[in-house]
């Protein structure tokens, strides 16, 4: 049975216009699809790599399948609870202390503040954090805050995670322990659907992989195929100029 | 909704409000001072302008103030951040799914404190004028509680608003108060002579509001039917328009924000 199954999704924004801008001159809004006729389905223990460029839909897409975004069209059904760790350390607070963070973020993702409580001191352990766990987060370096959001992350026992360039900050050796901890998730039986720009890096993680443009689907298939023939285009484009 | 997910809705209110809290506020002694010491001084504007320089010398009249500018002061915070709380929230919206049926009442829960602190204030202002608290004063726990209930449906209505249209936030200011200066806040009803302006202060529901924390804390009795009933009924129908509003919006947070 597919965890994560999505047919025919599409995601329609309204894009604001000018004010008082008159509909001659193109100032008006407009509607975009960030995605559209999306079809894709993902069994229980697999990862699923999201590559396109800048602007493609693949964060669209995942805030709809984490049920972020609502589809306009299509359907999107999971089995099994959803964590979409969409960004390490968006939506962490940069007032408040890692404990205060994890307690914010733990609830928001399920837990109740007593198993947030309970587990905070295992999180800011594994991220190493020592006397600044107590600090706000304005404080921490880049690093220092992804090591807590992906710390926080592996501790989430849903099934299915959905990570957004979750590699794009950290030093080489977060990454590494980032990957492990991540084969292990999977192993454990754990579906992921993960986007990022790090092209070696995903086709390493992932047995498949789809490539979006422009909202669609343009490309299909096993990971290695599907961003060797992505790394060509973007290399046709750029001596194209 | 199952209990569950009550449990959960409640403790992601609490999180929501305790984080809010300590981001807007500087809770160091000093900082606690700070914000505690600021509906005082806006309460001593109040007594200043009407009780010395428009000589309204009313039998304690910074008590009859203090009644109605007090929760005044809460439903404004309350109103006016609404209008911007899912904003205020967009990190959260845009990247978990949880029910965004509680931003609004962070927003009121978030004024809370304030207003307590305010509350506690009036009571060496009720002793300087020897009105000494007695068991009546239990009654202003029902007034509290219409109050939140009277912010309710419009805190869902203009978080819903807000979004669509920020521009608002300052028509929404004006209005909040030309609604003090039309309601009995500075004004026994009993000195309106007229009785189609009588009717018109108590049309307004924080008339009745503003009464019921001077019966509490000014007269010693209970309120009145009358006085009570139209703000509740008025707090239940805005909840309802309120809930409905928000509810047919809330799934496209994430995409306006």
């Amino acid at each position: 049975m597919a965890a994560v199954d999505v047919r025919g999704v599409g995601v329609r924004f309204r894009v604001p216009g000018r004010p008082g801008a008159a509909r001659s001159d193109g100032g008006r809004s407009f509607e975009h699809w960030g995605v559209r006729d999306v079809t894709l389905s993902l069994g229980e223990g697999a990862i699923l790599g999201l590559v396109g460029p800048n602007g493609a839909g693949k964060t669209t897409l995942l805030r709809a399948i984490a049920g972020i975004y609502h589809p306009d069209e299509g359907s999107v059904t999971l089995t099994g609870r959803v964590a979409p760790v969409l960004s390490i350390t968006a939506s962490a607070r940069a007032g408040l202390s890692a404990w205060e963070n994890i307690e914010l973020t733990g609830t928001l993702m399920g837990w109740t503040r007593r198993e947030a409580r309970r587990l905070a001191p295992e999180v800011v352990e594994m991220a190493g954090l020592g006397r600044f766990a107590d600090a706000p987060l304005r404080v921490y370096s880049a690093g220092m805050r992804a090591r807590l959001g992906f710390s926080l992350a592996t501790f989430l026992d849903h099934e299915i995670l959905l990570l957004d360039e979750v590699f794009a900050v950290g030093d080489e050796e977060f990454r590494r322990r980032g990957m492990e901890r991540l084969e292990r998730l999977v192993r454990d039986g754990r579906s992921v659907v993960m986007s990022g720009h790090d092209l070696g890096r995903l086709e390493d993680l992932c047995e498949r992989a789809i490539r979006l443009d422009g909202g669609r689907v343009v490309a299909e298939g096993p990971a290695d195929e599907v961003i060797a023939a992505y790394r060509e285009d973007m290399a046709r484009r750029a001596s194209e100029g | 909704m199952a209990g569950t997910d009550l449990r959960r809705a409640w403790d992601l209110l609490m999180v929501l409000t305790v984080a809010r809290i300590r981001e807007e506020r500087e809770l160091t002694p000093l900082g606690i001072l700070k914000w505690s010491m600021e509906p005082a001084s806006y309460a001593a504007v109040y007594v200043l302008l009407f009780g010395v320089l428009l000589q309204r010398n009313r039998f304690a009249f910074p008590v009859f103030l203090l009644t109605a500018l007090i929760p005044f002061r809460y439903l404004t915070g309350v109103l006016m951040s609404s209008m911007s709380v899912v904003r205020a929230h967009t990190s959260l919206v845009t990247h978990h799914v949880f029910p965004l049926r509680v931003l609004p009442l962070v927003s009121m829960l978030t004024e809370l404190p304030n207003f307590l602190l305010s509350l506690l204030l009036v009571v060496p202002v009720m002793l300087y004028f020897g009105i000494v608290p007695g068991p009546e004063v239990v009654l202003v726990v029902p007034a509290i509680a219409l109050m939140v209930l009277i912010g309710a449906g419009p805190a869902y209505i203009l978080a819903t608003m807000g979004l669509r249209f920020p521009g608002l936030r300052g028509l929404v200011g004006n209005l909040i108060r030309i609604s003090f200066f039309a309601s009995s806040a500075l004004v026994p009803l009993e000195d309106v002579g007229n009785p189609t302006i009588r009717l018109l202060l108590r049309a307004n529901p924080m008339t009745g509001l503003f009464e019921a924390f001077r019966d509490a804390l000014l007269r010693g009795e209970a309120p009145g039917l009358v006085d009570i009933a139209y703000p509740l009924v008025f707090g239940v129908v805005a909840l309802w328009i309120g809930l409905r509003l928000y509810g047919a919006h809330e799934r496209h947070f994430a995409k306006v924000v």
